[in-house]
């Protein structure tokens, strides 16, 4: 056939394709790379004066801001957004400007006044400027202000070779610190269980970073729960061991401090269940750092090293569209993966979904029947997806949980990262997520802990203490505000709590206000009273703690009950294991600088820590060393 | 005026729609240069000379000139492209001279030319209708990343290396990946009655 016709026939085709293949050089445009530059000081083009002066100028006039709220560093939170935008002075040195609530820009309608800042000029790392970073923030934060992107920056147009700016848009789900609670009016607390770490491993990022911490990134159960306790093994039958210590709160001193561990049984790598993994691994453009992708293909790598004949595993990546690398191979076939893995490269935009479709697709075609069937993502948490199609990916990973294939997300990475979005997808996944922020890290989720990480022993489990009125008069749970359940949730079958993995520890902390105490607690005047039976109350005990935990294929779940009698209280001090978790909730009150610090300080903090390696216990571990010294350097920054 | 910077006048794509549709010259200026990068790459995959591409860029604009109103397009950055394509091969068709059409366009077409070498009777502009709508038939079919590789090659004449290195891939898994989708190309036509 001649080509001309192939040529006319080309150009007759659906229109849409004509705009899916425009949609293509858009990314491209944006992808592309610039001429290398070491200095972003250096004076740009003409055009980069041009626009730099054209922004000032309309930034200066008040007037219409067009563009520029694509043009500035802003940092995203949910809860408001305007009024966290930074300054850049940390970079720039300069000030910013004010934009008034309302004012019309050429994508849309600034919700609310705040300071807008200058465009930032800013030494950037090589690898970086390849990034295209100009356009995923924008696209980003057009996103969480509702803005339309019109994409004039760059869209079409020339990447911006020097004069590049750097956005961080990293996001959190905003954290609002659970208070005192009466236990006339609130007998019940009641939260599901969480060994999500990703917190600290973030936050020993930024502090080693010298980066400033937003107080909404301090998860402070995720800083508890990173390390291991002497919780003491499960009961025989039991899945759980359970440890209840209660001792003089150090920052509180009209308080107690309850400890609560749960240690989940082990077990012997021989007797593992056979894995079908997914590793769905996130290849985008915005991958291509040193902390991101090399880190995942070398986690992987450490994954994959462990792995055996029995075992099942998939490989998908994505970027602009999905790809299938390996499909359920054995796991003996280690070279393979190996080299699977180290074939990857970041490159295109970020579109999730059709994968993560393909990645539950694939762990049911290699369905193993009570084995551990679970798909791994990895990304920087740039997910790409609408609103509606947010709620719908939601509901997917929800019913293929149902399913009894798992997800686990690792996050990588920094600017882009989107901590809340990750932890929502593992949460409701029925898995767990971690932060991986060097191999260290990687090797102790993936490989040390990989029993907790990927084999569930228990899940939907949830924990419920009922307080004793007779001897508490108000309490407060310290962190998990995202876990907090209503009461009645507890025996609801159909409420999710959560995943716990074999070797896997629980660790949660109150304070406890004992009856009789003038420690003021928000409480309700009954018109009617409380009506109680007397002969309910254990006049000997504090409290009780509930668990309910379903087998990890089961559908019923089940009740343990553990009382703590009143001679559980510890005159002599705490053990090694609550010092370590009092400091670490200490700390995490100190970063957030929450109202319920009380004594708190550096002083004091380092003071309880370093009492572990003199307490009688075993000393202090690596992480506990390296925490130790984390604590010392951002100690020295305040 | 600086490209990066959309005019105040037409500050969102249906905005710029709207002042072509009241034959503002403005908004025929303001598209020139939003769209500037989008028009130099679309062209120089079809052509070589800077000359040969300006004038394809040049016609491009004519085009849309002339086609809007009546015509108000959904998409412009779309509507943009195909025009483009069109003249960029108008363009090609009206030279003569040797080199002026890029090696990687013409060996993608060789390569389609290749599916089906014979064809009787029908006259040509027929047959590329009826051609383009087995394509599109074809083009539904995909998933998003085959598509696109066809879409590159194919409608964009893109560089096998260069797709290569966008979509994050070796130019051995691009090839193959061109290859199967010529096969199942070829499948379709056969199907739908092109004879060999």
């Amino acid at each position: 056939m001649k080509k001309e016709i192939w040529q006319d026939a080309l150009n007759e085709i659906d229109e849409k394709f004509a705009e899916e293949y425009a949609g293509i050089l858009q990314k491209d445009a944006e992808q592309a790379v610039p001429a290398p530059v070491k200095k972003m000081r250096r004076p740009p083009k003409w055009t980069g004066w041009a626009l730099a002066a054209a922004c000032l100028a309309l930034v200066i006039i008040g007037g219409s801001l067009t563009g520029l709220s694509q043009a500035n560093r802003i940092e995203t939170t949910p809860a408001a957004p305007l009024a966290t935008i930074r300054s850049g002075a940390e970079t720039s040195g300069k000030t910013g400007v004010t934009a008034s609530a309302g004012t019309t820009t050429a994508a849309g309608t600034i919700p609310t006044a705040g300071t807008v800042s200058e465009p930032v000029i800013q030494e950037m790392p090589q690898e970086a400027v390849k990034d295209g970073y100009s356009m995923a923030p924008a696209a980003s934060i057009a996103a969480n202000y509702n803005l339309k992107n019109s994409g004039y920056y760059g869209f079409y147009g020339e990447s911006l070779g020097e004069h590049q700016t750097y956005w961080n848009t990293e996001e959190y789900s905003s954290i609002q610190e659970n208070g005192f609670l009466s236990v006339k009016t609130s007998p019940f607390s009641t939260f599901a269980a969480d060994v999500d770490t990703a917190s600290y491993a973030n936050l020993r990022r930024m502090i080693r970073k010298g980066q400033d911490i937003p107080a909404d990134a301090v998860r402070i159960e995720e800083l508890i729960n990173y390390f291991r306790y002497n919780h003491g093994q499960p009961k025989e039958g039991e899945p759980f061991g359970v440890n209840l210590e209660l001792a003089d709160c150090p920052w509180n001193s009209q308080a107690k401090l309850l400890l609560i561990g749960l240690q989940a049984k082990s077990l012997e790598k021989e007797t593992l269940p056979p894995s079908n993994l997914v590793f769905l691994i996130d290849v985008s453009g915005s991958m291509d750092m040193p902390e991101k992708l090399p880190l995942v293909q070398r986690s992987f790598m450490t994954l994959a090293e462990n792995l055996s004949e029995k075992d099942r595993i998939t490989i998908i990546t994505y970027s602009s569209g999905e790809k299938m690398v390996l499909d359920g191979v054995s796991g003996a076939e280690t070279a393979r993966i190996m080299g699977a893995l180290e074939e990857l490269q970041a490159g295109g935009s970020t579109n999730g979904q059709q994968a993560l479709k393909m990645a539950y697709e694939a762990a049911a075609r290699h369905f193993i029947p009570e084995g551990n069937n679970r798909i791994i993502l990895a990304t920087d948490g740039d997910f790409n997806v609408g609103v509606t199609s947010e709620a719908e990916l939601t509901r997917f990973v929800q019913e293929e949980a149902k399913k009894g294939i798992f997800l686990s997300v690792l996050g990588y990475g920094m600017g882009n990262y989107k901590d809340n979005k990750m932890e929502a997808m593992a949460d409701n996944g029925n898995g767990n997520y971690y932060y991986i922020d060097d191999i260290a890290e990687a090797r102790k989720v993936l490989v040390e802990e990989a029993g907790g990480t990927l084999f569930a022993v228990a899940k939907d489990v949830k924990l419920q203490v009922e307080f004793n009125p007779a001897q508490v008069k108000g309490y407060r749970l310290i962190g998990y505000e995202n876990r907090v359940m209503a009461a009645e949730d507890f025996a609801d079958d159909t409420k999710d709590g959560g995943e716990l993995g074999a070797g896997h520890q629980v660790t949660a902390l109150f304070e406890i206000i004992p009856a009789g105490s003038d420690f003021e607690i928000p409480e309700v005047e009954s018109r009617y009273g409380q009506s109680e039976d007397p002969s309910r109350i254990t006049a000997d005990e504090w409290l009780v703690l509930n668990i309910r935990y379903k087998e990890p294929a089961g559908s019923e779940s089940k009740l343990l009950s553990y009382p703590l009698p009143l001679d559980m209280f510890k005159t002599g001090g705490m053990s090694p294991s609550m010092r370590w978790a009092a400091g670490m909730a200490q700390w995490g009150m100190l970063l957030r600088d929450s109202e319920y610090k009380g004594s708190s300080s550096y002083a004091s903090l380092l003071e309880l820590l370093e009492g572990c390696q003199s307490s009688g216990g075993p000393g202090l571990d690596d992480f506990r060393k390296e925490c130790l010294e984390l604590i010392r350097q951002w100690g020295m920054r305040d | 005026m600086n490209h990066s910077i959309p005019s105040p006048a037409y500050p969102t794509e249906p905005a710029l729609i709207e002042g072509l549709f009241r034959r503002e010259e403005a908004a025929l200026e303001e598209t020139k240069h939003r769209y500037s990068a989008l028009m130099r790459r679309m062209v120089a995959r079809f052509l070589t000379d800077p000359r040969d591409r300006e004038e394809a860029e040049s016609d491009a604009l004519l085009r849309l000139w002339k086609a809007i109103p009546p015509h108000r397009p959904e998409s412009l950055p779309a509507f943009l492209t195909t025009l483009l394509r069109r003249a960029a091969i108008d363009r090609q068709r009206h030279i003569s001279r040797a080199g002026a059409i890029p090696a990687d366009c013409l060996a993608a077409l060789d390569e389609l030319a290749e599916l089906l070498p014979h064809h009787e009777g029908t006259e040509d502009q027929l047959m590329a209708r009826e051609l383009a709508r087995s394509i599109n038939g074809f083009l539904e079919g995909l998933n998003a990343r085959s598509r696109e590789i066809f879409l590159r090659r194919y409608y964009g004449s893109e560089k096998v290396k260069e797709m290569a290195a966008a979509m994050a891939l070796s130019t051995s898994t691009v090839e193959k990946e061109l290859k199967a989708l010529r096969l199942d190309l070829k499948k379709k036509l056969e199907s739908e009655g092109y004879t060999v």
